[in-house]
C-alpha cells in the first residue's frame, strides 16, 4: 500500500513529540540517529517480529526460571529461616535441615554454660509415614518445635485449641491438604504407629520437594518420631543481646566438638546449598535461565544482524559523510534496544500471570519483585551484546563503495 | 582561496600479475571558483582519483594536501573527521536515507558532522536548490531529479570547503540533468569553494571551467 505525504508527516509529528525534552533518547542518541535506526526497525517487517518474537521468550524464560530459583532457595531454607533463634545445634555433617540426625538433649544444658547463651530451646524434625484415609502412605517430614522458639512456625497449642483438642493436633500447608486427604470431615490419620488429628491448613509452608511438612506439639513430635528422652533433632539458641552471635557459635563449637553450631543464616546457607547443588535442581534452573538469556542473544543479534545488513548500503553512506564507527554501532545499538524494551517488556508481563497459573502445580512458586529488575538489566547486556555482533558488517563497510554504481 | 595540491598520487589494486593500477603518478592542482570537471573513458580511474580526494581511499603513493592537511597520511578515524568538516559529496544513486524525508536527510549529515541539525538550518540548504516545500517528502516520493537536488542540498548543508560529485547526472533525464548541473556550476562560483565532478555526461562538460581528462590512471589533459 502507498503511503501518502501526509502520512509520513504526522508519523514524523508523533516520533517528534516523542522525541523532545531534556532527558529524551534523542539526547542519549541524536535525533536523527534515533529516528533513522526506528524508521529502518519498522520497515524490517518480519524480522521485526522474529526478534521481538525471540527476546519475548527468552525474558519470559528469564523471568520464570529465575522466579523458580529463587522461589527453590527459599522454600529450601523455609523452616530456619522462620524459627526464633540465633544459633542452632545439629548432628555433626548434617547437610540441611530437612536431613537432621538424633542428638542428645544433655547438650542443651552445656549450651546453656556457654557465656552468652541466653535460652535453649528443643526441637523434634523426622520422616514419618501418614496413612491416609484411603490406606495409602504418604512419606511426610514431621516438626515440632517448643513454642517460644517456633517464631513464624504454626502455633499447635492454639490451632488445637480452636478445634478443642490439647494434643495430637497437626498442621500442614494448604497445598499440601489435598495429597493428604486432609478435610473437615476426616482430620483423623495415623501417623507413625499413633492416631492425629488434622486441625488446621497453613499457608506459606509448601513443600518443595514432593514430601510435605506436617507441623504438631514439640512433645507430640517426640512421641510420634519415637524419640526417647534424651534426644532431640535440633537445638535452638538465643543469644544475649550484648554478645556476637559468631563469637558464641565459635565458643559452642569449642566446648561442643561432636555436633555442629551454625548460626540461623549459616545453616539456612547449608540448606540452600544442598538442595540447589547435591541434587541438581540449582544447575538445571540456572541452565534453563542461562539459555534463555542467550538463546534471547542469538535470536536478537541474527535478527538485527539481517537488518543490518539489508541497510548496509546507508551505513557506507554514513561513514562516507564521516559518521564514526561508534555512530555506526549506536544505530545497531538503538535497533537492538528498542526490541529488548519491547520484547523484554512483553516476556515480563507474562511471567506473574503464568506463574499463578503454575502455581497450581508449583506450589511454592513466587515472583519476586526483583527479579524485573534484574532480567530487564540482563536483557540491556543481552542487547548490548547482540548489537555488538550485528554491528559488525556495517563497522567493517568501505565507505568506498559509496562510489560504484 | 582553498585549494588542493595532488601530488604523485599512485593507486593499485589487487596483487601479483591480477594488479591493476587506477592511478599512476597524479600530479594536478584543484582551485575553487572553478567548476572542474574530471572525465575519462570508463575505467580511467577518475572515481579512485575523487576517493583519493575525498579522503575515502588512502593512496599507495604521493600526497593530497587541502588546507595544509595531508589526508593521505591521516589514520581512518581522522580521515573520518576530515570528510565530515571539509567535504560534502553528490553520488551518482543519490544514497539518501529511504526511511527519512528530504528534511530528515539533511539533518541526519549534518548530526553526523557535528553541526546544528535543527530543521531551519535544512530548510534553508532544501531552499538553495529550490525544494523546500517539497521537505517532508521521502526519497520514493521523489523524482530522480528532485532526489539528486535533495543530495546536493545534503552536501552543501554544513557549508564543505570541497564538493565532490561522482557521475551526478547519469540517473537523471536530460531536464533533471541539466537542473543538477547548472546548480552545481553555480555552487563553483564561489570563491571559498572547490567544486570537483566526474562525469562522462557531455551535458555537463559545456558548463565546466576546467577540464581534466584522464586515461589508464594518468592525466591526458588539463
Amino acid at each position: 500500500m502507498r503511503r501518502s505525504a501526509s502520512d509520513g508527516n504526522h508519523e514524523s509529528i508523533r516520533l517528534n513529540a516523542f522525541l523532545e525534552g531534556p532527558f529524551s533518547v534523542t539526547v542519549l542518541f541524536g535525533e536523527m540517529k534515533f529516528t533513522l535506526a526506528v524508521r529502518n526497525l519498522l520497515r524490517s517487517g518480519g524480522r521485526l517480529w522474529v526478534s521481538l518474537f525471540g527476546i519475548v521468550f527468552a525474558t519470559f524464560l528469564m523471568g520464570l526460571q529465575g522466579s523458580l530459583l529463587f522461589s527453590f532457595t527459599r522454600a529450601a531454607s523455609r523452616i530456619v529461616d522462620a524459627v526464633s533463634a540465633d544459633l542452632l545445634v545439629v548432628a555433626k555433617g548434617t547437610p540441611t535441615f530437612d536431613y537432621v540426625s538424633p542428638i542428645p538433649e544433655r547438650y542443651a544444658t552445656l549450651a546453656l554454660g556457654v557465656d552468652g547463651v541466653a535460652n535453649v530451646g528443643r526441637g523434634i524434625v523426622g520422616w514419618v509415614p501418614i496413612q491416609r484415609p484411603n490406606g495409602d502412605r504418604t512419606l511426610v517430614l514431621l516438626v515440632g518445635v517448643e513454642s517460644s522458639f517456633r517464631g513464624q512456625l504454626p502455633g499447635l497449642f492454639d490451632l488445637a485449641t480452636a478445634q478443642g483438642r490439647s494434643d495430637r493436633g497437626l498442621a500442614v500447608d494448604a497445598t499440601d491438604a489435598e495429597t493428604l486427604q486432609f478435610t473437615d470431615n476426616s482430620p483423623a490419620v495415623q501417623i507413625g504407629s499413633r492416631r492425629g488429628y488434622f486441625v488446621a491448613q497453613v499457608n506459606g509452608f509448601s513443600s518443595f520437594i514432593g514430601s510435605p511438612y506436617v507441623f504438631t506439639k514439640y512433645t507430640d513430635a517426640r512421641q510420634y518420631l519415637g524419640f526417647n528422652d534424651d534426644q532431640v533433632s535440633v537445638l535452638f539458641l538465643q543469644v544475649e543481646p550484648s554478645h556476637d552471635p559468631i563469637a558464641v557459635r565459635n565458643a559452642l563449637r569449642a566446648r561442643l566438638s561432636d555436633v555442629d553450631v551454625w548460626t540461623r543464616s549459616e545453616l539456612a546457607q547449608k540448606s540452600r546449598q544442598f538442595w540447589l547443588m547435591q541434587t541438581g535442581a540449582g544447575a538445571a534452573l540456572s541452565l534453563a535461565a542461562i539459555l534463555g538469556f542467550f538463546i534471547g542473544l542469538v535470536v536478537v543479534a541474527q535478527t538485527i544482524y539481517s537488518i543490518t545488513a539489508d541497510n548496509i548500503e546507508e551505513f557506507a553512506t554514513m561513514k562516507a559523510i564521516g559518521a564514526s564507527n561508534t555512530e555506526v554501532r549506536l544505530v545497531v545499538l538503538i535497533q537492538s534496544l528498542i526490541c529488548g524494551v519491547i520484547g523484554g517488556s512483553v516476556g515480563l508481563l507474562l511471567v506473574r500471570p503464568f506463574s499463578t497459573i503454575a502455581r497450581a502445580a508449583v506450589t511454592w512458586l513466587t515472583v519476586p519483585t526483583f527479579i524485573y529488575f534484574l532480567v530487564g538489566f540482563a536483557m540491556i547486556l543481552l542487547c548490548a551484546g547482540a548489537s555488538l555482533i550485528a554491528s559488525r558488517p556495517a563497522v567493517a563497510i568501505d565507505p568506498g563503495r559509496v562510489f560504484r554504481a | 582561496m582553498p585549494k588542493i595540491d595532488i601530488r604523485q598520487v599512485s593507486v593499485g589494486f589487487g596483487s601479483g600479475r591480477a594488479r591493476a593500477q587506477a592511478l599512476d603518478g597524479i600530479d594536478a592542482t584543484l582551485q575553487s571558483g572553478l567548476f572542474t570537471i574530471i572525465s575519462g573513458p570508463s575505467g580511467s580511474g577518475e572515481t579512485s582519483l575523487l576517493s583519493v580526494i575525498g579522503a575515502i581511499l588512502s593512496p599507495d603513493s604521493g600526497s593530497v594536501h587541502i588546507e595544509g592537511v595531508d589526508v593521505t597520511h591521516l589514520d581512518s578515524r581522522k580521515r573520518a573527521i576530515f570528510r565530515r568538516e571539509y567535504i560534502g559529496y553528490v553520488f551518482q544513486l543519490f544514497r539518501l536515507m529511504p526511511a527519512l524525508s528530504a528534511e530528515e536527510n539533511i539533518r541526519l549529515s549534518l548530526e553526523l558532522r557535528r553541526k546544528p541539525s535543527d530543521r531551519r538550518r535544512a530548510i534553508t540548504a532544501l531552499e538553495l536548490v529550490g525544494l523546500a516545500d517539497k521537505a517532508h517528502l521521502r526519497p520514493r516520493q521523489m523524482s530522480g531529479g528532485e532526489q539528486q537536488r535533495v543530495a546536493v542540498a545534503r552536501a552543501i548543508a554544513h557549508d564543505p570547503m570541497v564538493i565532490l560529485a561522482d557521475e551526478p547526472t547519469a540517473s537523471l533525464d536530460t531536464a533533471n540533468g541539466l537542473n543538477v548541473t547548472k546548480l552545481l556550476a553555480e555552487l563553483a562560483q564561489d570563491s571559498r569553494r572547490i567544486v570537483v565532478v566526474v562525469t562522462h555526461d557531455p551535458r555537463v562538460l559545456p558548463f565546466a571551467r576546467r577540464t581534466i581528462s584522464m586515461k589508464d590512471g594518468r592525466i591526458v589533459t588539463g
